[in-house]
């Protein structure tokens, strides 16, 4: 009994503490943000440089001539090269953290194929030979009249935990205990005196971001920072540091920035980026105008077997395409059994890894299919009872009360004062025989304001009911193929051999297993009618179903 | 336990804007159907400890409570303090004053009591549960109270039922998540720093009962914590009147049903390390250039606030929130 009572003192006394201590931070990050002074350091970096070279030459090599390297292990080290090239020459300083443990990969692959490959490797041996920038961090600092900004100070280190160790290593620094964090430690954690961003931070995110939506990512940094002075180590020969690139909101001031060893900065781009910005659709609705494609065996769909990955504002949508319709799902087996999941974006895509496309046509939206292989219909059907038609009904009613308002000549720009970003796309969505209506009441009610439509609860209750149910039907069918996948396993010696299997049945209708054998980027044409604009027109945090719409 | 640094007695700057953003904004008139009210988004590093300090500020604010409109004879129900030591709710009749020199006089009936018609009462939506609970208050809780009353620096009502009552009818209203830990900031401000409060609001402020974090009590108590579904089983809650309501974050607001509290003025806390939420509110809401408030003028760096003019809607009784997204294609 008496110990109870101490323990329970005890704890509402720790309680009590940390709460003290929530206080004292809050009220120095409140005083931070007010006074934070960030410091651009740059280093200068000619072996980095000579490497990068090196690099970009492979990477040229290698998009001509993928099919004189074959698919094996060699590929994934070869894409990871691609990838660190998109990246580096913006962020060199985490990136290159990686370096003794990439560039010894790098030196074991097979890379003989291509013809710049001697260079790398003596650019790569060149770099490992000097050392690390990081290395040189309080001298760097000292040389800029900065080192009180480490003497004695608290210092957070910001590294990525893959990095962790090796940052340890290489970071020497005297007079001064620091805190390796990583992003999201710094993000939850205390407050600093001084914090160092080994890099801008923003690469990491880059990969499938823009550099404007990754910077968004880490704007808190200068808006909600963890110390009084962050020092932002990048790379003489990259993109010089600009803050103004941070700001998510005018109305928030930024803190002001010392430039400090800045040159002339290099022109490197992110290949990625650049080649999206040179080949952008001029389509004012257009928000970003490229697709991830993967391809899939030839058996699957011919030309046309490949899974379109879409990015829209930041977010990777995987849309419905004309060949396989439904968008597909990755089938994964481990010790608990089979599972199938939704696949969001193209990191989701593994190479070898088992796609599940069906081909019943089992999408949530409306379509015009064959209504005996129709099996999401059938079971929304089963579970409205008789109010199936009438909710549709209702829904086709509003339907078309958006295509006669799109025929008004203001109805443009009266979206466009309701706050629809892309009033384009709602002028036209509702000729995709698969819209079924707006997402949200939210979206509904305004419509309605802006088109001059009577706003009615039941219509939206019933545009919500149906797309309940086809989502429920979806659950439903996929669990049917899982079950079906896990009693009978032909499917995986043909997958293994063949790269695909056709699984057929009742209450699923067809569905083809298909690996992923590569994984491609390319532009989607664009036309200024064509439905498929409807997929590229609005982001998908409004809440549509957008993706149906290509054709 | 509080670093030297931490001075308790000067007042901070940010403790200093939060108070006046809050203050101001719970000075605004609650809006009619149709018209429209101010949504404050504030933009901060931290949304610790935020809440309270707006809802300190607001409590200083003079209480709004809207008139009965009862007409002679008429009973109805309606919150208002009982007589002995309680806020609560009670069914009430307008008549004419009982005694000879009050006999023209309209006056409330509830009991045996008889309150003047500027007395604090506040006519109930309808739909609120007949039973809301047992007393709030025990005697000595009120003898408490009393003794604050009578350390005011300024008395603002003739007795301390009725400057108790008039602040309960008219409380501030926080929405959010992890509300617990929100009170627990309160308790932690009240422990650590009471010299950052006005004197006159440290009565509410050091209010501490089980039932504010109770949303069937609301009105019972000067302030209440509503968790984000509150409003969505509770149609009645949607239409009472804070003198303000702070939302704790971006999502709690987004979630709301579109008809609560729409009358009433709101912050909005948006925590600039939560990413997402300081990215979505920025792209969903706009500066209105020609709203002039006075607290937002020379704020400090580490504020940045959007103020949006939003219309006060009718609750027809739909509980439609806002989803995050539409994105399901029957996997796991």
């Amino acid at each position: 009994m008496v110990r109870c009572l101490v323990d329970g003192m005890t704890t509402s006394i720790m309680v009590a503490t940390e709460m003290v201590r929530d206080l004292e931070t809050a009220r120095r990050r409140f005083e931070i943000a007010e006074v934070l002074q960030v410091h651009s350091v740059a280093v200068r970096w000619a072996e980095f440089e000579g490497f990068n070279r090196a690099l970009r030459a492979v990477n040229k090599e290698l998009k001509k001539s993928m099919s004189r390297v074959d698919y094996s292990i060699v590929m994934r080290h070869l894409w990871r090269l691609n990838d660190t090239l998109a990246t580096t020459p913006l962020d060199p300083i985490t990136q290159s953290l990686e370096g003794p443990q990439l560039f010894d990969q790098v030196m074991a692959l097979n890379g003989g194929a291509l013809d710049s490959w001697g260079d790398l490797c003596t650019a790569t041996e060149a770099l490992l030979s000097v050392e690390h920038p990081v290395k040189k961090l309080q001298c760097l600092l000292r040389e800029h009249g900065l080192a009180s900004l480490l003497d004695g100070a608290k210092v957070a280190v910001v590294a990525p935990k893959k990095f962790a160790s090796e940052t340890r290593r290489q970071l020497e620094v005297e007079n001064c205990e620091y805190d390796l964090v990583t992003l999201r430690e710094l993000r939850m954690g205390g407050v600093w005196d001084t914090v160092v961003l080994l890099g801008t931070q923003v690469s990491r995110f880059l990969q499938f971001q823009t550099s404007e939506e990754a910077a968004q990512e880490v704007a808190w940094l200068y808006s909600a920072p963890a110390a009084e002075n962050t020092v932002v180590i990048t790379w003489s020969g990259g993109q010089r540091f600009d803050i103004s690139q941070y700001g998510i909101r005018p109305e928030i001031t930024l803190p002001g920035v010392r430039e400090y060893g800045f040159g002339t900065p290099m022109q490197w781009g992110n290949p990625r980026r650049r080649v999206v910005k040179d080949v952008r659709p001029q389509l004012s609705a257009d928000i970003e105008g490229y697709f991830f494609i993967i391809e899939g065996p030839e058996t699957v769909g011919g030309e046309g077997s490949k899974v379109r990955i879409h990015r829209s504002e930041g977010e990777w949508v995987v849309p419905f395409a004309k060949i396989f319709r439904p968008r597909p799902q990755l089938l994964e087996v481990d010790d608990y059994g089979l599972s199938i999941s939704a696949i969001e974006k193209p990191s989701d895509f593994p190479i070898g890894g088992i796609l599940v496309v069906r081909e019943d046509l089992t999408d949530i939206g409306y379509g015009s299919y064959d209504p005996e292989r129709d099996e999401v219909r059938k079971i929304a059907r089963a579970a409205l009872r008789g109010k199936y038609d009438q909710f549709r009904a209702a829904s086709e009613r509003f339907k078309s009360q958006m295509a006669d308002a799109a025929t008004r000549n203001e109805s443009h720009s009266r979206l466009r004062e309701a706050g629809f970003p892309h009033p384009l796309y709602y002028l036209r969505v509702h000729a995709n025989p698969q819209y079924i209506g707006p997402g949200t009441y939210d979206i509904y009610r305004r419509l309605c304001v802006a088109l001059r439509i009577t706003e009615q609860t039941g219509v939206y209750e019933a545009i919500e009911a149906i797309r309940s149910e086809h989502r429920s039907a979806g659950f439903e069918i996929t669990n049917r193929i899982r079950k079906r996948l896990e009693t009978d396993r032909d499917w995986e010696e043909s997958c293994r051999t063949e790269h695909f299997a056709v699984i057929e049945g009742t209450g699923f209708g067809r569905v083809v297993l298909a690996k992923v054998l590569a994984i491609n980027e390319s532009m989607c044409e664009s036309s200024e009618l064509g439905l498929r604009k409807f997929v590229i027109a609005e982001s998908p945090s409004d809440g549509e179903e957008f993706e149906a719409g290509i054709e | 336990m509080v670093t030297d640094a931490m001075s308790l007695t000067h007042r901070p700057n940010w403790v200093a804007t939060a108070c006046k953003i809050g203050a101001e904004l719970a000075a605004k008139p609650n809006a009619g159907i149709g018209e429209r009210k101010p949504v404050v988004f504030l933009s901060v590093p931290t949304g610790q400890f935020l809440a309270p300090l707006l809802m300190a500020g607001a409590l200083t604010a003079p209480p709004k409570i809207a008139d009965p409109k009862a007409i002679l004879g008429e009973t109805f129900r309606a919150v208002s303090f009982d007589g002995e030591s309680q806020v609560r709710d009670l069914s009430v009749t307008l008549i004419e004053g009982p005694f000879q020199q009050e006999a023209r006089v309209p006056m409330f009936q509830s009991g045996g009591y008889w309150r003047k018609t500027d007395h604090p009462i506040l006519r109930l939506p309808a739909g609120v549960p007949d039973d809301r609970g047992a007393k709030v208050l025990n005697e000595r809780d009120w003898a408490v109270i009393k003794g604050e009353f009578k350390a005011l620096s300024e008395r603002p009502k003739p007795s301390a039922e009725i400057w108790w009552a008039s602040h309960c009818l008219s409380p501030v209203v926080i929405v959010g998540e992890s509300l617990e830990y929100v009170d627990k900031q309160r308790q932690v401000l009240v422990d650590q720093a009471e010299r950052w409060f006005e004197p006159d609001v440290l009565p509410f402020i050091r209010y501490s009962k089980p039932g504010t974090g109770n949303a069937d009590r609301v009105l019972h108590h000067p302030y209440s914590y509503l968790t984000t579904d509150a409003d969505k089983t509770r149609p009645w809650l949607r239409r009472i009147l804070p003198r303000l309501v702070v939302y704790t974050s971006w999502r709690a607001y987004f979630a709301r049903v579109e008809s609560s509290f729409s009358s009433a003025p709101t912050v909005v806390l948006v925590n600039r390390r939560v990413w997402r939420s300081d990215l979505e509110a920025a792209q969903n809401t706009l500066h209105d250039t020609s709203v002039k408030l006075e607290s937002l003028v020379g704020m400090p760096r580490s504020f940045g606030a959007r103020v949006m003019m939003t219309k006060a809607v009718e609750d027809h009784g739909e509980v439609f929130g806002r989803r995050n997204d539409d994105f399901d294609y029957g996997g796991d």
